[in-house]
């Protein structure tokens, strides 16, 4: 009798959902932590193959529900590079902006929603909000203020619609854009709040040797393109971004992990790697608020990313109101382009990190190949080694099991990654040998 | 605080899962006014456009509530929601999404959840006849009782 057939489903990529956390102990010592994604794979690589190459940002854009923007700009961008298209300064302000917004809204839920209860010792944003009813009113706001500008520039807050190859399908209303500057007045102010804050919290010790990975750039904080920075090896070229990062397969997760190459070592993404690498681009009342706050760079310690986060939070006010506050839409809201064949990276900074994104276009303008690697993904392996760096050194205090996973789930948590259904109600399996 | 109750459609554009949606689109094309009839894919975007104090209508699916394009109402706290899965990042059900205005002691003045029963939510795939009919059955009864308000 042959065998059968074998079937392989070559892309495992692209993770939103539930996860979880193995740990195994052997005679009481840790022997190994999996922080197990298992999700299925969304295949959104192939779904693109053979569509027109408009389709990517819409299409990608529906891969996280709280980033859309992220995956939007890293394909507009990428396609933008495989075409030869060059956009105006104010399509590309109006870019920063529209990124501004989805900073907004993702950074203050998590900050204060997601992150903020594990330092009180309860489970929920409702519980917070029992103590600290002013605070959760104040994320709220500032999340409202976020959806409100991707709404006006992107047509909808969810999934916005209006961004496009070459620049944006239309310009947003000029009265609309003003009308937003009293509440980010407000916002800016109140992000501060929220860092000072924050700044109270006690934080667990916790300091990791990183690789902080991000874009950077000469002039600015990065949002939508740079060079990739690293705190332990030159700067390189996005262009260059495979030759020094891989994605690889690891059995307990359907998502892939991502490594350093050629040593195959973990690094970190997220806004501690993008502070630390540019806390002197930072606009002046961020970086004046970091001073206030004491952040130090570099920060070594995963849990005080809610700190970093905070700064991150002022940075996106204080930008979008420089923005709003010199509104210029002149000129085209789109450069219009042939297609033709042609081959494009590029990488932008989604609220968790680095975001690449790759792209093969043919004469006919359809997409032959697309490449995808977002922040999460390359952020699992660093999360099990901070994982298991933190449990050596928790198993030596005889702390109950129960609230080691605890304080495991917090350190996940800590680094807002895109599987928080599961990160938020993770469920821990212990193993004893 | 507004007068005008703020009408949510949950949903997302997978099968009878649009039920929500088509209940909004519904609303639109009667002449409800955009700024109190949304559609929306999370429950926690309800943060996004409802006032403190504003009644609030929820139309969502609901699972194994009965035949396809059954119409439950059901008024919250008192009556039980239907079972909620998570279904995203960052996600929060309902219930949660309320109980956090009830804890900022800004609940809506009145919850009504009005939901349509259906079962099939597969990708790219339109609703069900029996749920797109409750859907715009639902609007339209929808739109006599904001036009009454």
């Amino acid at each position: 009798m042959s065998q059968p057939d074998v079937i392989t489903v070559p892309i495992l990529t692209r993770v939103e959902g539930e996860g979880a956390l193995t740990i195994r102990l052997r005679d009481g010592q840790l022997d190994d932590v999996q922080l197990r994604i298992y999700e299925p794979p969304r295949l959104f690589e192939a779904l693109l193959k053979g569509r027109p190459l408009e389709d990517a940002p819409d299409i990608t854009a529906r891969i996280c529900g709280i980033c859309p923007v992220a995956y939007q700009m890293s394909s507009v961008h990428a396609l933008e590079r495989a075409l030869g298209v060059v956009i105006t300064p104010q399509i590309r302000r109006m870019r920063r902006l529209l990124y501004c917004g989805e900073w907004i809204e993702s950074h203050a839920l998590h900050i204060h929603l997601l992150h903020a209860p594990d330092f009180f010792d309860v489970a929920s944003g409702i519980a917070l909000a029992q103590r600290f009813p002013d605070e959760v009113r104040r994320g709220l706001q500032l999340k409202k203020h976020g959806n409100r500008l991707l709404e006006v520039i992107g047509g909808r807050a969810i999934h916005p619609v209006n961004a496009t190859v070459g620049g944006f399908h239309r310009w947003p209303r000029r009265d609309e854009l003003m009308s937003l500057i009293p509440d980010f007045e407000w916002g800016l102010n109140a992000a501060i709040e929220t860092a000072r804050w924050t700044e109270t919290f006690t934080f667990p010790e916790l300091e990791q040797d990183y690789e902080f990975v991000s874009l950077s750039h000469p002039d600015e904080y990065p949002f939508n393109e740079g060079t990739v920075a690293s705190s332990a090896f030159p700067s390189i070229p996005v262009d260059d971004f495979l030759q020094h990062f891989a994605e690889v397969q690891v059995p307990h997760s359907t998502a892939l992990h991502a490594v350093r190459l050629p040593q195959q070592s973990t690094y970190l993404l997220g806004p501690l790697a993008r502070i630390n690498l540019n806390r002197d681009r930072l606009l002046p009342m961020a970086r004046q608020t970091a001073d206030d706050i004491g952040f130090v760079v570099p920060c070594r310690n995963p849990f005080r990313s809610l700190l970093a986060r905070c700064v991150e939070l002022v940075q996106a006010y204080e930008e979008a109101l420089s923005i709003l506050r010199d509104v210029d839409l002149s000129g085209p809201s789109r450069i219009a382009y042939d297609p033709h064949a042609g081959t494009g990276c590029a990488a932008t900074e989604a609220p968790r990190g680095l975001l690449f994104h790759e792209y093969e276009v043919d004469a006919q303008g359809r997409l032959a190949r697309a490449r995808i690697i977002p922040p999460t993904s390359q952020n699992q392996a660093q999360i099990e080694a901070d994982l298991r760096r933190y449990l050596q050194a928790q198993l030596t205090t005889a702390r109950p099991r129960d609230e080691l996973a605890v304080r495991c789930e917090r350190l996940v948590r800590s680094y807002d990654p895109c599987i928080s259904c599961a990160t938020h109600f993770l469920k821990v399996k212990w193993e004893e040998a | 605080m507004t007068d005008r109750p703020l009408v949510i459609g949950l949903g997302s554009p997978h099968g009878d899962d649009q039920a929500g949606w088509l209940v909004i689109a519904r609303l639109l094309e009667r002449g409800a006014s955009p700024t109190v009839v949304r559609a929306v894919a999370h429950p926690a975007q309800l943060w996004d456009w409802w006032e403190a104090g504003q009644a609030l209508i929820v139309c969502d699916l609901s699972l194994g509530d009965g035949p396809p394009g059954t119409i439950h109402r059901r008024v919250w706290p008192h009556d039980p929601l239907p079972h909620e899965p998570l279904a995203g990042t960052h996600d929060m059900p309902l219930t949660e999404v309320l109980r956090l205005g009830a804890a900022l002691d800004d609940p809506p003045r009145e919850v009504v959840v009005w939901t349509i029963s259906g079962g099939q939510c597969e990708a790219a795939t339109g609703s069900s006849r029996a749920v797109s009919a409750a859907a715009q059955s639902l609007g339209d009864a929808l739109w006599e009782q904001l036009r009454g308000e």
